[in-house]
């Protein structure tokens, strides 16, 4: 934003200005303690010991800080019948995201590069038919994706998951590519070929080098859609497979009469911390990835 | 010969945008492809590079049909408008990038970029990225890139009309004393028919996706093959005016003013086409240098003289010279005159037309009578 922008609480009489602002942060600091304050219920709550929690009230600041839950959750908290922790199932969700993320950023990539500067015949069609799978909702597929995975015997497997989550992400990966390599002038991939360099050579050597803002948009893109996915991820996985994300659903189901909700709640910290830390260390430069080639220069 | 193009023809779907081509470049030779915008120029050129692939027709560079060869194995180097530098490389690895892709041996690319920089003076711009340069330095980088190769044949696609006025004369300069230094064949596209006058050895003039005139830059400004080019080239259009072709003293050409009176202009030295064309219409062309103020002319006419008198409606000084917008024969027309002895608007004036470069053109065909 310029200083030149227009402000509208700059106008008026002192009065009218005071009235103005005073409005503006009343409704911004309401919405933001209505986003914030379940993360802080939820860290206080993981940090109380379950009698603390169950003697006084449910939403309270902890009497003293207790870090048990946390060992409890990460190695001897029971999901289903199994009683060691969420870590294998965070770490099924590192196997998973991890691959999915890089194979279909990777396709993405030449997806984009191939459908703009080697235009074939026929090339829009394949990218408006490869766009058709964005459109597609999830549930549709759980029956198609369910018989193919028991065909090819990935079922119940992280790999199967892989491909489920590579194919599915195909089309905005490869619409998010597509828009920003358009940007690239064409001029570039001409020299480059009058130059000696082939389809890979000018991919790896030209293209390549210009994409960091569009392949972080599409990795953090990819990474949170892939890791906070629960439909397939509990349909196609079960017992040891599981990602984290069905993992918790099996944790919070009701097994015992005591809910232990400190250790649940650190359950839910650890299953949601990848993603936020990504924000955290790469948000900036998703949005700047996101607006790139909007504007020339 | 380092280029010919033959036969030509190229459609994008129901579109043809290159009719019939034809064209060949001796070594050594600066042609210059100008037209308007959308005239098929830059369609030929990429066809040549291999960019494009042609409908019909074939394209020879040294010796050799290219039609199905790569870009890269045509022996070929191209500088693009925008420059097309690899915006994450350095000027040497932009340099370099075209040898390291076809298996050169490092210490020989290494000699190749410090030849080519010295001679085009980028040697302190090496380390730098294409984003730290000027637009001078860009255009000279991205000569850098084609000459480190050197081809047969360089192409330019209109490579200074991204720079503004001054340094495009700068760089246009730069780029002849290159050529007179180098003498590979160029084949040069722009849109600015002053670039084309004084780059080329020869110039074809591109309309309508076909070559108008194919000939040495002072040809087609003096002998235009039709009324297109006429107008085309020269920073003034050539004055065009109606007349009627008759035998009176000699082979005469009449202009009538819409009040009646008419004005009888001598042609000396008629073509054949011309003496054919006696007592039809026809247009004459004249360039705005061939008229001159009458007082200048002690004693008497020439024989190859005409003079008309006319008003002057609006001058426009330039400096070194000033330019006198009058009717004639109801068109305006321009002659360019001396400061010294530029008229006032307003003011009735008697010109003189030297009509030994006089061109008379086919009203219908529009081309040159003789041509």
């Amino acid at each position: 934003m310029s200083d030149a922008g227009f402000d509208h609480t700059k106008l008026g009489t002192l009065q009218q200005r005071i009235f103005s602002r005073t409005v503006v942060y009343t409704v911004l600091i309401g919405f933001t303690i209505l986003y914030v304050l379940p993360l802080i219920v939820v860290t206080l709550t993981s940090f109380r010991s379950l009698e603390d929690i169950y003697t006084g009230s449910l939403i309270a600041f902890p009497r003293s800080f207790d870090f048990s839950a946390w060992g409890k959750v990460w190695s001897t908290g029971c999901v289903g019948g199994n009683c060691q922790g969420i870590s294998p199932y965070f770490i099924n969700s590192v196997e998973l995201v991890v691959p999915a993320t890089l194979i279909s950023t990777a396709i993405g990539a030449i997806n984009g590069y191939a459908l703009t500067k080697w235009r074939f015949k026929g090339s829009e069609f394949v990218f408006a038919f490869i766009l058709f799978g964005v459109f597609i909702p999830g549930q549709l597929m759980l029956l198609p994706w369910a018989w193919v995975l028991g065909k090819i015997g990935l079922s119940n497997s992280t790999w199967g998951l892989v491909m489920v989550h590579v194919i599915g992400g195909l089309g905005f990966v490869t619409l998010f590519c597509r828009n920003y390599y358009m940007s690239i002038p064409d001029e570039l991939i001409k020299a480059a070929r009058i130059d000696g360099a082939g389809f890979w050579t000018i991919f790896r050597r030209i293209v390549l080098p210009l994409s960091p803002p569009i392949l972080v948009v599409v990795v953090i893109w990819q990474f949170t859609h892939i890791w906070n996915e629960f439909l397939f991820a509990t349909t196609f996985t079960s017992g040891y497979n599981k990602p984290i994300t069905a993992a918790l659903i099996a944790m919070t189901a009701p097994q015992t009469d005591i809910r232990e909700y400190n250790v649940e709640s650190a359950a839910v910290i650890i299953a949601a911390l990848p993603t936020l830390l990504i924000y955290f260390f790469a948000g900036r430069y998703f949005m700047r990835g996101l607006t790139a080639g909007s504007v020339k220069g | 010969m380092s280029l010919e193009v033959s036969d030509l023809y190229k459609s994008f779907g129901p579109v043809e945008v290159l009719k019939g081509i034809n064209l060949e470049a001796e070594p050594g030779e600066f042609v210059v492809l100008v037209g308007p915008s959308g005239c098929g120029k830059s369609t030929l050129l990429a066809i040549i590079a291999g960019l494009e692939k042609a409908s019909q027709g074939d394209v020879v560079i040294g010796n050799r049909i290219v039609n199905e060869i790569h870009p890269k194995d045509r022996d070929i180097a191209m500088v693009f408008q925008n420059y097309a530098l690899y915006p994450t490389m350095t000027v040497r690895e932009n340099l370099t990038f075209g040898l390291q892709v076809r298996g050169i041996p490092k210490n020989e690319q290494q000699e190749a970029v410090r030849r080519v920089a010295e001679f085009l003076k980028i040697t302190e711009l090496l380390n730098r990225r294409p984003s730290q340069l000027s637009g001078g330095q860009r255009q000279r980088v991205a000569m850098g890139r084609a000459l480190v190769r050197n081809p047969i044949l360089f192409l330019f696609d209109e490579p200074l009309s991204n720079l503004d006025a001054k340094l495009r004369v700068e760089m246009r300069t730069e780029i002849k004393k290159l050529h007179q230094a180098l003498r590979t064949t160029v084949v040069y596209v722009t849109h600015d028919q002053i670039e084309a006058m004084t780059l080329a050895s020869r110039i074809a003039v591109m309309h309508g996706g076909q070559i108008q005139q194919y000939a040495d830059p002072q040809t087609t400004y003096e002998r235009p093959n039709n009324i297109f080019v006429a107008s085309f080239m020269g920073a003034l259009p050539m004055n065009l005016v109606k007349g009627t072709l008759m035998n009176g003293d000699g082979v005469q050409i009449r202009v009538d003013d819409p009040d009646g009176s008419s004005v009888d202009l001598p042609i000396p030295n008629p073509n054949d086409a011309i003496a054919r064309n006696i007592g039809r219409e026809v247009i004459l062309g004249i360039r705005s240098e061939h008229f001159d103020r009458r007082e200048h002319m002690t004693g008497d006419i020439p024989p190859h003289m005409g003079t008309i008198n006319c008003n002057v409606e609006v001058t426009e000084p330039t400096g070194a010279e000033t330019m006198v917008v009058f009717r004639f024969g109801d068109e305006e027309m321009v002659a360019r005159v001396e400061p010294d002895s530029a008229p006032g608007p307003g003011d009735k004036i008697g010109l003189t037309v030297d009509m030994r470069k006089a061109c008379i053109f086919d009203p219908a065909t529009e081309r040159r009578l003789g041509a």
